[in-house]
């Protein structure tokens, strides 16, 4: 079994009267250790996926295994120890705790995990050592997605997942937060999935999950995948 | 076109209060409560007042009542009803007795219903009107309707030993036929009385007529033009005041009339009684005269009798020696006779020899002379012997002439006298048998003389005895009558001038403090919603403040699209104007209906009235409203002014997020270092939102502070009871004397106090009333000047409210207590002055001042008494303590004093202390609505802030979800700074608290009480406490909120 499976994975939106189907029986899978990004218009039903394997939801039908755990079957706690101690989250706008200094906001992270990585460590991996007793208002917008990263690395996750990382990001900042996010993968073997729209992104995946009207239409796998510095889009 | 852009703004706004509906109801409900509050309590004292007046209205209660130690007659009742200003009198009757309970007797006021008048109506709870003179009413809720029904029969006693029932009332058997309250007495208090345990327990009304006093007691009045005005209003009193001097006018000639016609009446009758006196003495001693007179006839006739007796036991006597000596002389007498006649024939034979002799002699001599022949022829010288010897026997011829014849006499006379005392001594023989015969006659006349005699004597000693004895009698009679008269007489010069006395309602215990405690509630009103208004205001801003926030970028489109600054504040106006008018007009419909009706229902324990009257006062709710609808509107106008000054294009960008800033606490590396990371997040995040911070402190604050005001009046109050009491006033009881009574009698009461068991530590004293003031101020106060100062402490205990020094009463100057001190702005070592009886204020030093709650007192030593105000001491009240201040100790002293003249009242300080009881205890409901009402508002700010925090906050709490904080963790995430900032606000209420509570003991205070200043330290604790519960429920509800926050937020761009 891959380390991340959907099989079948089905979800409903009930807005009133109509019901949506976010995900119309999703299935896929992600080895250990591979970045990969999953790839879609908007409404195609990518996020819902993000959210049911980052564990902020769950699924109405299909199964869903995370290092050979079935995460589908998580009642509301054990979806929170999942995130907590597997998940490591990048969100489009950062998310970051603006009345923490850098060091602050990843320690927010780490304090609740069992062997976390030393704050400071973390944050001089990301290149943000000389920085890391500023304030979110005093860093620009790469530096803070890059505290947001090292938030998500301080807790050692199985699972760093990325949602737009590079949306609210000009072109040279956030090619190098992908680079950052590559080296992350191939440094610490941990296992990267990236959301985006941008198709362009996709040659630097090792697997490419293609999503549109809340299906899967396609999933390949790229055994060399292109380095980001080589990346246009 | 405009209105067409119109509409959509409205329907923005309307959607946006159903999109929003928690924040909207969040506006309602503080509003709401605000409001309600503010309406509520500020209504009560009015809607108390609105009740008291029309039920006084209603039973058309007297306005003024006047009364006069003669009673009052028809004269004085048409004189009250001649003044312009009376509407109708009632004259009345009333009568203290006892109405016993097997051992048990308790004083009832026995009160005539009113009559054609009907003032002072009595509200007919159950059964009916009495209709027969042994028909009577029971009070409701009262003492003797705890164990009488309708149906039953109450028995009378007369209230002292000796005095009759039958004097005042007809019957004294009196049947229940309903139930009612009087609205003369509208506490359970019903006064002092002279008989039994000197309280009046409960009232009996029985019809008017079943009185046989021929006056009446007093007199109710009602005057024109009183009904239409409130009663506790100031135009009332004004009437009530004019009314009274003008009563007093008519009470003081009355009573000089009434003084004349008592005296003229009674001078009247003691010169009717004088004169039938002196008529009386008049006829006595006429009778006696007579009676006198004919005992001297009867001693005179006895003494003639007597006389007559005494003749003729003379006369028996006389005639008894007669017959003796007749017996005697007889035989004597014959003898004598014989001898005599035996002599005097010898005597006759001796003449005879004589005459034979005196024969011869002549013979001899005729011979010499015829010897001498011729006598002429013979010489001279024998012519003259011749001479001579003729005469000579001529001379002797003559002799024996005389002799022959005397002799013949002799004979004649003898044979006379023979013959002559024969007879003699037959008649007296013949005498002395017939005076033999006399006698016995008369011996036997005088001893039935005699035995008459004595009779009459013994008649006549037994009449005298009879008059002396009536005579005595009478005399005695006739000086008891006089003395009396006399006496009497004296009397009238005693005779008082009688005395009116015109009281209005203030002179009625319940009334006063009804209205006492009306206006206690509009102090508080003036406070309390005052503040809960203000709080209601800051979070209305609060909210509004976030709302403008949330929606800046909306705002921004708005305005691009072409909409003026107007046009965006007016979507918020409308929205929060609408929401505060709702709720304003919610809460102060409720309001006026709930603690009007909760306030007064605690009061209902101490008074019997109608059920309150709450009306919804239409100028309270106008103006509420519009003023909950202006604060809103200022709130929003207030959160809109920094968005509208901004561009369209800044309002659209979104507001940069509040940027972290290291906090001064940071710098202390000491504190900081030892702070947890969640600690120094929650610190940081504090000092993060002041504007935030500074509202929730402040209204947690303000909850904390009203709790504790409400806590602390409670303590201040029970302070008056527990301290005054229990503390300051330790003596039991207090008996008050007529002065010169006490001081005649002294002895005869120490000796019967020192019987009276269970009495303990007790001294004389003087208590006055008088009146005392400073430059700034005069007030009445009561005057102690205990005989032995140095003792005091046993029945009152001076010193200072601060630390409890004992403050000694010296000859140095008086001690005054605290409130009357303060209220006429001195201090120790400054001078009062007092108004002596002569109307001259005389200057009095105050050496200290002492703590004191109830009334007002100035305690002089008796030697400063005399210094000041220049007499004597004299004591007029008994100070002591018991043994068992309890009922039946109580009733023991009661009964033993009572009854003795001189002793005008006892009191106890149980009974004082039980009616403040009573005023706490129905304060205490007062205090327990303030707290509900200040934990509601509470429980409201704190869920409204921290939902503000929540909203503010979601993305940050999304995200730490996301970060896999458990919920709990996301909660404490939180609810730390909701701690923080509770305890802040705890301790900033607390210290509110204090000032909040001296704010409102010193307003609400009236004149003659001082509250405790002093919280209780457990009035801390449960302030405080609650206010962490409330924390806590909120907390509790925010953290199902926080469990129900949306992960998907934190994906989300920044609006």
């Amino acid at each position: 079994m891959a380390f991340v499976e959907f099989q079948d994975v089905v979800k409903e939106y009930r807005m009133g009267e109509v019901t949506i189907r976010a995900a119309d029986g999703i299935t896929f899978s992600i080895e250990k250790g591979e970045f990969c990004i999953i790839v879609g218009p908007s409404g195609a039903g990518k996020t819902t996926v993000l959210n049911i394997l980052g564990g902020m939801d769950s699924c109405d039908g299909g199964k869903i295994w995370v290092d050979g755990k079935e995460v589908s079957a998580y009642s509301r706690k054990e979806l929170i120890t999942y995130r907590r101690y597997d998940i490591g989250f990048v969100f489009q706008f950062y998310n970051l705790v603006q009345n923490l200094t850098a060091k602050e906001n990843v320690e927010l992270a780490s304090q609740i995990c069992r062997e976390p990585e030393d704050a400071e460590e973390v944050l001089r991996q990301v290149g943000l050592g000389e920085r890391m007793n500023n304030f979110p208002a005093q860093l620009s917008g790469g530096e803070q997605q890059r505290v947001a990263i090292a938030r998500a690395l301080a807790k050692r996750p199985k699972l760093l997942l990325c949602d737009e990382p590079t949306g609210a990001l000009d072109y040279e900042t956030g090619k190098s937060i992908l680079k950052l996010l590559q080296d992350t993968c191939r440094n610490t073997g941990t296992t990267v999935v990236v959301i985006t729209h941008n198709t362009a992104l996709t040659p630097m995946a090792d697997r490419v999950i293609k999503i549109k009207n809340s299906r899967v239409r396609s999933m390949e796998k790229n055994d060399a995948p292109t380095p980001v510095e080589r990346i246009e889009w | 076109m405009k209105r067409q852009r119109k509409t959509a703004l409205w329907k923005d706004a309307f959607r946006e209060v159903r999109k929003t509906k928690s924040r909207f109801f969040s506006i309602f409900l503080i509003v709401a409560l605000g409001a309600g509050f503010f309406a509520g309590i500020k209504a009560t004292g009015p809607d108390m007042k609105l009740t008291g007046d029309t039920y006084f209205d209603a039973q058309n209660l007297m306005d003024i009542k006047a009364l006069s130690t003669y009673g009052l007659n028809e004269d004085d009742i048409a004189a009250l009803e001649a003044d312009e200003m009376v509407q109708a009198v009632e004259p009345a009757h009333s009568v203290d007795t006892l109405v016993k309970d097997g051992e048990k007797s308790s004083v009832i006021k026995v009160l005539g219903l009113p009559g054609e008048e009907g003032i002072n109506a009595p509200r007919l709870m159950e059964g009916r009107l009495p209709e027969a003179e042994n028909e009577c009413l029971i009070q409701y809720g009262g003492h003797l309707s705890q164990r009488l029904q309708i149906g039953d029969t109450v028995t009378l006693s007369p209230g002292k030993e000796g005095e009759a029932l039958g004097d005042t009332l007809r019957e004294s058997s009196y049947t229940v036929v309903g139930i009612a309250q009087c609205p003369l007495y509208i506490t359970f208090s019903m006064g002092t009385t002279s008989i039994g345990s000197g309280t009046v327990d409960d009232l009996l009304l029985i019809p008017d007529e079943a009185f046989v006093l021929d006056y009446y007691t007093e007199a109710y009045l009602t005057l024109k033009g009183a009904a239409e005005l409130d009663c506790f209003g100031e135009e009332y009193d004004q009437l009530v005041a004019a009314a009274k001097t003008r009563l007093e006018g008519v009470g003081e000639a009355r009573a000089q009339a009434r003084y004349d016609e008592v005296y003229q009446e009674a001078a009247g009758k003691l010169d009717d009684a004088q004169a039938e006196l002196d008529q009386a003495k008049a006829d006595g001693q006429a009778e006696l005269d007579a009676a006198k007179k004919k005992l001297d006839s009867a001693a005179a006739e006895l003494q003639s009798a007597k006389s007559a007796l005494d003749a003729s036991e003379k006369k028996l006597a006389d005639g008894k020696a007669q017959i003796a000596a007749g017996e005697e002389a007889i035989p004597k007498n014959q003898a004598a006779f014989d001898e005599q006649i035996a002599a005097s024939q010898a005597k006759l034979e001796q003449s005879r020899g004589q005459l034979a002799q005196l024969e011869q002699g002549v013979a001899a001599l005729q011979g010499q002379l015829d010897a001498m022949g011729d006598p002429t022829q013979l010489p001279p010288q024998l012519q003259a012997q011749y001479q001579a010897l003729a005469g000579q026997l001529q001379g002797m011829q003559e002799q024996l002439e005389g002799g022959r014849t005397q002799l013949a006499q002799g004979e004649a006379a003898l044979a006379a006298a023979k013959k002559d005392g024969q007879a003699q001594l037959d008649q007296a023989r013949a005498d002395l048998t017939k005076a033999k015969s006399d006698y016995q006659q008369g011996l036997a006349q005088y001893q039935s003389g005699l035995a008459q005699y004595q009779q009459g004597q013994r008649e006549y000693r037994s009449g005298s005895a009879e008059y002396e004895s009536a005579k005595a009698s009478f005399a005695t009679q006739i000086a008891e009558g006089q003395e009396e008269i006399d006496e009497n007489r004296a009397k009238l010069a005693d005779i008082a001038l009688p005395k009116w006395y015109v009281n209005d309602r203030e002179g009625n215990v319940g009334y006063s403090g009804f209205a006492d405690d009306a206006e206690r509630i509009d102090a508080i009103s003036l406070v309390f919603p005052v503040f809960f208004f203000a709080v209601a205001a800051l979070v209305c801003l609060t909210t509004m403040t976030r709302m403008v926030e949330e929606q800046r970028t909306q705002a921004g489109t708005v305005k691009a699209l072409g909409y003026g600054s107007g046009a965006v504040v007016c979507k918020y106006l409308l929205y929060a104007v609408t929401a505060a008018v709702l709720g304003a007009v919610f809460g102060i419909v409720g309001g006026l209906i709930l603690f009007p009706n909760v306030i007064f229902n605690a009061y209902s324990i101490m008074y019997r009235m109608t059920a309150v009257i709450a009306p919804i006062r239409l100028d309270y709710l106008l103006w509420i409203t519009l003023g909950s609808a202006a604060c809103a509107a200022l709130a929003v106008l207030y959160a809109c002014a920094k968005e509208l000054r901004e561009t369209p294009s800044q309002l659209m960008r979104p507001k940069a997020p509040k940027a972290g800033k290291r906090v001064l606490l940071e710098r202390v590396g000491f504190v900081w270092g030892r702070l947890s990371f969640i600690g120094k997040v929650t610190v940081r995040n504090l000092f993060r939102y002041k504007k935030r911070i500074a509202m929730t402190v402040l209204g947690i604050a303000g909850c904390t502070a009203l709790m504790m005001a409400g806590f602390g009046v409670k303590d201040s109050i029970s302070d008056i009871v527990s301290i005054q009491f229990g503390e300051l006033d330790v003596y039991d009881g207090q008996v008050v004397f007529d002065e010169d009574t006490l001081a005649e009698d002294r002895e005869d009461f120490d000796t019967l106090l020192a019987g009276q068991l269970g009495l303990g530590e007790r001294q004389y004293a003087r208590e006055k009333s008088v009146t005392a003031g400073s430059e700034s101020r005069q007030l009445e106060l009561t005057l102690v000047v205990p005989e032995e100062p140095e003792r005091l402490g046993e029945q009152i205990v001076l010193r200072t409210r601060k630390g409890h020094e004992p403050i000694p009463l010296t000859d140095e100057g008086a001690v005054l207590t605290e409130k009357a001190a303060s209220l006429m702005g001195v201090s120790a070592g400054d001078e009062i002055f007092l108004v002596a009886d002569s109307g001259e204020q005389v200057p009095v030093k105050v050496a200290a001042i002492t703590e004191n709650y109830a009334f007002h007192y100035l305690y002089l030593s008796p030697a400063y008494y005399r210094q000041v105000l220049g007499e004597e001491m004299r004591p007029n009240t008994l100070l002591l303590k018991m043994d068992d201040p309890g009922q039946a100790g109580q009733d023991a002293l009661s009964e033993a004093l009572l009854e003795r003249d001189g002793v005008l009242m006892i009191s106890y300080t149980s009974g004082i202390k039980d009616s403040f009881g009573d005023t706490v205890a129905s304060l205490n409901y007062v205090v327990l609505v303030l707290i509900v009402s200040a934990g509601a508002l509470a429980f409201v700010v704190l869920y409204n802030l921290t939902n503000i925090n929540v909203a503010e906050r979601l993305r940050e709490i999304a995200t730490i979800k996301v970060l896999g904080f458990y919920d709990k963790e996301v909660s404490a995430y939180i609810f730390r700074e909701n701690v923080a900032l509770t305890l802040m606000g705890v301790v900033a209420g607390l210290l509110g608290g204090i000032w909040l509570h001296r704010f409102v003991i010193t307003t609400a205070e009236i004149d003659t009480i001082m509250f405790g200043r002093t919280v209780a330290p457990t009035s801390y604790l449960l302030s405080a406490a609650l206010t962490i519960l409330f924390a806590v429920l909120v907390n509790l509800a925010m953290h199902v909120h926080l469990k129900k926050v949306d992960m998907v937020e934190s994906l989300k761009s920044v609006e």
